[in-house]
């Protein structure tokens, strides 16, 4: 048993939702689109925060999901002689791939159709949203394991981040503050360095929180 | 020939409170190895908490729970992954991708490749059950295991029952079914908990 063979089998598990996961990638896809095609150097700004957000909606949905779909089944694998850090070291490496392949296919759209004035910039948005979404997913499932309440609180952490300017002074204190200035940087220049910090921090943060969670839900009592 | 009966399984003075409502007030339960017990009571006699409290999946406000051994244990809804096929279940669960004599003996199909939502209810459950089973341990804690099950499986499952005490394991399961009696060993009844806030000042 290990966290590999976890990461393994429960990529399939997550695949096979082929409904959820295109729905999950195509929403934020296509409001990139539509902003994209939108006029206007201010909504191809917008666009680029779009896109990199609404990437994160789909990392974070696909996380949330996959520890939802395994709430009932992960206390039995504990009794079965799996650690509860396995279970979530095994996730996370599930997890990770998926956020990587998302990424990749969203910088895949968004680099050509746009080509960005600071393409590592863009890179890096991309990159800490994959890197912020994913624990953040995780803790979402751990601290609201119902789903309509987990799924509701994605939607509003979204749409949050989504509402904030860029430039504004609650950047720090929401998860993606650090991809979105970063996305920001991409079409206008700007510092990348501090918002990949920002970045670096939240996922920590976040990461801790979801471990956390995660082992104290997991744990065997007596 | 005396032998030794020993508990695997000790449960004592288990109390468990729900927000307001007590659903176990200072129960004991005890199995031995090669003994099967019934736990009964009605619906919201707290069967299936005493059952997680045991398998050491939710914590007892108070009282203590000893066990030795592995512990299987097969919850009341099937705890598989939807998009899982039975193969892949068996390989998390314990390392075996190509199944065993079990999942034939429970009846399972023979096609593992099919995930667990495309099985029918009395499959899965038969999944469910094959689940807590692997391994080999030592104590089986199965909550109502047997929902879905056609005539042939549910004869068959207490069979297993018999087999699985007969080679010393301590087998725990919760039933609503009187007809199940008989077949056990011992039966713990459970009695829903009153609900001392509705009783009237005064009255004893």
């Amino acid at each position: 048993m290990n966290a590999l063979l976890l990461a393994r089998v429960q990529i399939r598990e997550l695949l096979r939702r082929r409904l959820a996961i295109g729905l999950l990638v195509g929403m934020p896809l296509a409001f990139y689109l539509v902003t994209f095609a939108s006029e206007g150097a201010t909504m191809r700004e917008w666009s680029a925060v779009s896109g990199a957000i609404g990437m994160g909606f789909a990392i974070a949905g696909a996380s949330f999901f996959a520890m939802l779909a395994a709430r009932g089944v992960d206390p039995r694998l504990v009794l079965a002689g799996w650690r509860p850090w396995q279970l979530v070291v095994g996730r996370l490496l599930m997890l990770s791939g998926l956020a990587a392949a998302i990424g990749a296919g969203f910088l895949a759209v968004m680099w050509p159709m746009w080509g960005p004035p600071q393409p590592v910039a863009l890179v890096l948005a991309i990159a800490t949203t994959a890197l912020v979404s994913v624990p953040l997913g995780l803790a979402v499932a751990a601290l609201l394991p119902r789903e309509l309440e987990g799924t509701l609180v994605v939607i509003v952490l979204i749409g949050v981040q989504m509402s904030v300017p860029a430039g504004s002074a609650a950047g720090p204190y929401i998860p993606l503050g650090g991809p979105q200035r970063l996305a920001l940087a991409a079409a206008t220049g700007g510092d990348v360095l501090g918002p990949v910090l920002l970045a670096l921090v939240w996922a920590a943060a976040v990461l801790l929180v979801a471990v956390l969670a995660w082992q104290r839900r997991l744990r065997l009592h007596g | 020939m005396t032998t030794t009966r020993i508990p695997l399984l000790a449960a004592s003075g288990i109390r468990k409170r729900f927000g307001r409502r007590m659903v176990l007030d200072g129960v004991d339960v005890a199995v031995h190895a090669g003994e099967a017990v019934a736990l009964t009571g009605e619906n919201g006699s707290g069967k299936t908490t005493l059952l997680r409290i045991c398998a050491g999946l939710l914590a007892p406000d108070d009282g203590v729970v000893q066990r030795s051994g592995r512990i299987g244990y097969c919850p009341q809804e099937p705890g598989v992954f939807d998009h899982l096929t039975v193969a892949e279940h068996l390989e998390l669960f314990a390392g075996v991708a190509d199944g065993g004599r079990l999942l034939v003996e429970l009846g399972l199909p023979p096609d593992r490749r099919t995930v667990a939502h495309a099985l029918s209810g009395g499959s899965r459950q038969k999944l469910n059950l094959a689940l807590a089973v692997l391994g080999d341990p030592q104590v089986l804690l199965l909550d109502e295991p047997y929902q879905g099950f056609d005539l042939g499986s549910y004869i068959d499952f207490w069979r297993h029952v018999r087999q699985w005490r007969d080679e010393g394991r301590a087998v725990l399961v919760a039933t609503h079914a009187l007809t199940d009696l008989d077949r056990v060993d011992r039966v713990v009844e459970l009695s829903p908990v009153p609900d001392r806030a509705a009783v009237p000042a005064g009255a004893s």
